[in-house]
């Protein structure tokens, strides 16, 4: 299994879906992450600026603002671009290799291999 | 009698010799036989009256049992042959024998006889003569010709050295114009005899008033004859003839050679000559000095007149061939069953046969002589044919369609070449097939294929509605699931790795659990209603419901859900109708779920409930969310319809759709508003007592 993480790790959950968002703290919190959550695109990027996270996970499919647009942000902001992003993806596919992610992880998703994915990165 | 110029003959036979052993006679031996003129063995040859095996001049047969029986017809006959009197017939003068110089000199004074002649000089030169010489021996002249020969006539006669005014005077010289004289007796173009005497015969008695002879010259008959009057110059002829039974007079009949020239005058002539006891020929003979001379033009004229009958009977011959050639070709163009027709340079068609003016439901009348371009249904094709035709260019398998008469078109196929003669452009030659079935049938053929066509788009379009479908119910069926599953799963491991479970953090995970099992529930719910309503079996359960009560129930549990919205309700304190509550409800979830969903920014939501009219009720969801885009906003009622796309997809897009079906199930009906400061409203109208079967259409507004 992984290697103790580096506990004081901040993970920027991006979902729309509020128990999705809930889900994802909770585990990640329990895995000793300081963990914030956004429900859209835009929330998300006025938290990066302010609150600079060691690992993204970013939802596709929001309102207000995707995900594409979010990453295409992200990219272009200098202090932010290096951050990696885990991507949610029903259908990952090419346009989803387009945006670079650090890992694609399918919905529904397994726990076990997230919480790892989000080990691996963070360290 | 007959004398020596027939010793130059080959057939010649002094006629003391053998004459009744002789099988086979030629004219002047006939003639020598019968006691005749060889003018009238002639004649009788003519007249059909006497057969000839051969005809010529030395070379002619005729049968001795044919003169013999002539000759006995002759004896038995009462009349004799038209025209041969015994009024002095063909005069000879010495030594001519037979070819004599003949002149009028030569008639005797009752003589009736005609002249032929070529030039007006010749004639004037001749009457000059007759008439002067018998005023000059006291006779009385009369003259009845046209207005140019009487002054000619007069001129020479007082060259003569004739007085004429005193002649005139005296009534011895009598000039009458023959078309004026002609008309005071001829009635329906036929010439009266009654009043004939009167106008002639009272001439006539005048002058020969005293016993005086008298010496006629007139051309009436001529003037007849020369307009193709012939029957009716024979009948003056007689009439004449008649004259001269009545009255003692010679009468000089005088005839212009080149107005008889052609055939019917030809049969005329030979009447003519039959009805005069004597002719005089044309001055080509009569200018010939020498008997045997003339004799030879004899011949001549009668070998001409042999060869000119064998040509006639060969041309008659030939020209019946080609009529019956040209009726046959005509048959076959005329009866081809294709069309053709000839249009000139004009553009005009210049014939047309049946199959093509058919073709088009004319009558030939309405076609040929019409311009081509007139029954092209295209301009521009018409005048590229014509274009190119003109340019030499042949033209095979040109397609053009044609207007018929009522209005229809054909296609046809269009072949056309140009005649020439000598070069020179004459008409155009076009052939037309008519090709309306087949293209016909191939239009069919292609629209039904691109019918075909469409039915399959429309299917594979649906097929791929489907399956998008598909793959979205699943993915929309598996967050749930996913959800849930993670939920028990975090609560898992808390408890495992630090062997409990803090109260909030169960109470948490199961609530979240049951959430999210709701969701999955009506998300199946959704797919089976819709399974339900496409096998027609989606049924209401109605009964008597308070619809305040359950507008209030929906309204508290999406309170309950949702804290980003401030979700009001307006309703009265009761309101019942007949309805199907659980359906109901489900329609109210729907239109709350979707206020709260699409407007993401929070706000207000504002149900309200109320009676419309007397027999109906109103339920409106009002949001202030996105709302619709303008284009989407008559679609969103429709099946899988999703108004916001990808970006903001949220369930399997039945709802609406789904809580559409529900509403009409009811025979109530479910709108879409937009108001102008954003969000939408959706209104439901329900009747308070349910009516089956009605169904009326849900329509968004906006």
């Amino acid at each position: 299994m992984a290697t103790a993480p580096n506990k004081a790790a901040r993970i920027l959950v991006v979902d729309d879906d509020p128990d999705l968002r809930s889900l994802l703290t909770l585990a990640l919190a329990d895995e000793g992450y300081e963990v914030r959550a956004a429900p859209d695109g835009r929330v998300a990027l006025d938290l990066l600026e302010a609150w600079p996270p060691r690992v993204i996970l970013l939802d596709l499919m929001m309102p207000i603002m995707d995900g594409w647009a979010f990453r295409a942000r992200q990219l272009a902001t200098r202090g932010s671009d290096h951050i990696p992003v885990i991507v949610f993806s029903a259908a990952p596919d090419m346009r989803v290799a387009a945006l670079r992610p650090a890992a694609v992880l399918s919905k529904p998703f397994n726990l076990d291999l997230l919480l790892a994915t989000v080990a691996d990165l963070a360290r | 009698m007959i004398s020596a110029p027939y010793s130059r003959h080959p057939d010649a036979v002094p006629p003391a010799q053998a004459a009744d052993e002789r099988r086979y006679y030629n004219i002047a031996q006939a003639a020598a036989l019968l006691g005749v003129s060889r003018m009238s063995i002639w004649r009788w040859i003519r007249a059909g009256r006497l057969p000839v095996a051969r005809l010529g001049h030395r070379t002619s047969r005729i049968r001795r049992e044919d003169l013999e029986s002539l000759l006995a017809e002759r004896g038995s006959a009462t009349s004799q042959p038209r025209g041969v009197s015994d009024r002095g017939a063909v005069a000879q003068g010495p030594n001519d024998g037979d070819a004599p110089h003949a002149d009028w000199r030569a008639m005797g004074a009752s003589a009736h006889f005609v002249q032929f002649y070529e030039a007006d000089a010749t004639l004037l030169d001749a009457v000059g003569e007759y008439i002067g010489a018998g005023i000059g021996a006291g006779e009385t002249g009369i003259v009845i010709a046209t207005g140019a020969h009487r002054a000619g006539l007069e001129e020479r006669l007082r060259a003569a050295g004739l007085d004429m005014d005193a002649a005139r005077a005296d009534g011895r010289y009598v000039a009458l114009d023959a078309a004026e004289t002609l008309a005071r007796f001829m009635a329906d173009g036929e010439p009266e005899p009654a009043r004939f005497a009167e106008v002639v015969g009272a001439v006539v008695a005048v002058a020969a008033e005293g016993g005086r002879r008298v010496r006629a010259f007139g051309e009436m008959v001529a003037l007849l004859a020369v307009a193709g009057e012939h029957a009716a110059a024979v009948r003056l002829e007689a009439l004449w003839n008649g004259l001269q039974q009545v009255h003692t007079f010679s009468l000089f009949c005088a005839y212009p050679l080149d107005a008889l020239d052609e055939d019917a005058l030809a049969m005329a002539f030979g009447d003519i000559c039959t009805e005069h006891a004597g002719v005089i020929p044309a001055e080509g003979y009569t200018g010939l000095a020498d008997p045997e001379a003339r004799l030879r033009i004899i011949a001549a004229l009668q070998q001409k007149a042999a060869s000119l009958e064998v040509e006639v009977a060969a041309r008659k011959l030939a020209e019946e061939r080609l009529r019956r050639s040209e009726r046959e070709l005509r048959d076959f163009f005329e009866n081809a069953t294709e069309g053709l027709h000839w249009v000139g340079e004009d553009g005009r068609i210049l014939w047309a046969n049946r199959a093509e003016y058919e073709l088009l439901g004319y009558t030939a009348d309405e076609y040929i002589g019409r311009p081509i371009t007139d029954f092209h249904a295209d301009p521009e094709v018409i005048a590229d044919i014509l274009r190119r035709l003109s340019a030499g260019e042949e033209l095979h398998g040109y397609e053009a369609r044609l207007r018929a008469r009522d209005g229809s078109i054909k296609h046809v196929l269009i072949n056309s070449n140009v005649y020439r003669e000598d070069g020179r452009f004459v008409h155009t030659r076009w052939f037309t097939r008519d090709i309306t079935e087949r293209t016909r049938a191939a239009h069919e053929r292609e629209s039904l294929l691109a019918r075909e066509q469409d039915a399959r788009a429309v299917a594979e379009a649906a097929l791929r509605l489907r399956d998008a479908f598909l793959s979205i119910a699943s993915h929309e069926l598996r967050t749930p699931i996913a959800t849930l599953k993670g939920h028990a799963q975090v609560a898992l491991r808390r408890l495992e790795r630090t062997g409990q479970l803090e109260p909030e953090r169960a109470a948490e995970a199961l609530r979240t659990i049951a959430r999210q099992s709701d969701k999955l529930n009506r998300l199946l719910g959704h797919l089976l209603d819709i399974s339900r309503l496409e096998a027609g079996k989606l049924t209401l359960e109605p009964r008597p419901t308070d619809i305040s009560a359950l507008a209030g129930q929906v309204v508290a549990d999406a309170r309950a859900r949702d804290d980003r919205h401030d979700i009001a309700l307006a309703a009265p304190p009761r309101l019942e109708a007949e309805i199907d509550p659980l359906r109901l409800e489900q329609v109210l979830v729907n239109l709350l779920d979707n206020a709260i969903k699409y407007s993401p920014n929070g706000g207000a939501i504002e149900v309200a409930v109320s009676r419309a009219a007397a027999d109906a009720l109103e339920i409106s969801v009002r949001d202030r969310g996105l709302g619709v885009p303008p284009e989407k906003r008559a679609r969103i009622f429709e099946r899988f319809y999703q108004a916001h796309g990808e970006g903001h997809r949220s369930g399997l897009g039945l709802g609406l759709y789904i809580s559409g079906q529900i509403i009409e199930l009811h025979g109530g009906e479910i709108r879409a508003v937009f108001p102008p400061d954003g969000g939408s409203r959706f209104v439901v109208r329900l009747p308070l007592a349910l009516e089956m079967g009605r169904r009326p259409i849900s329509r968004a507004r906006s």
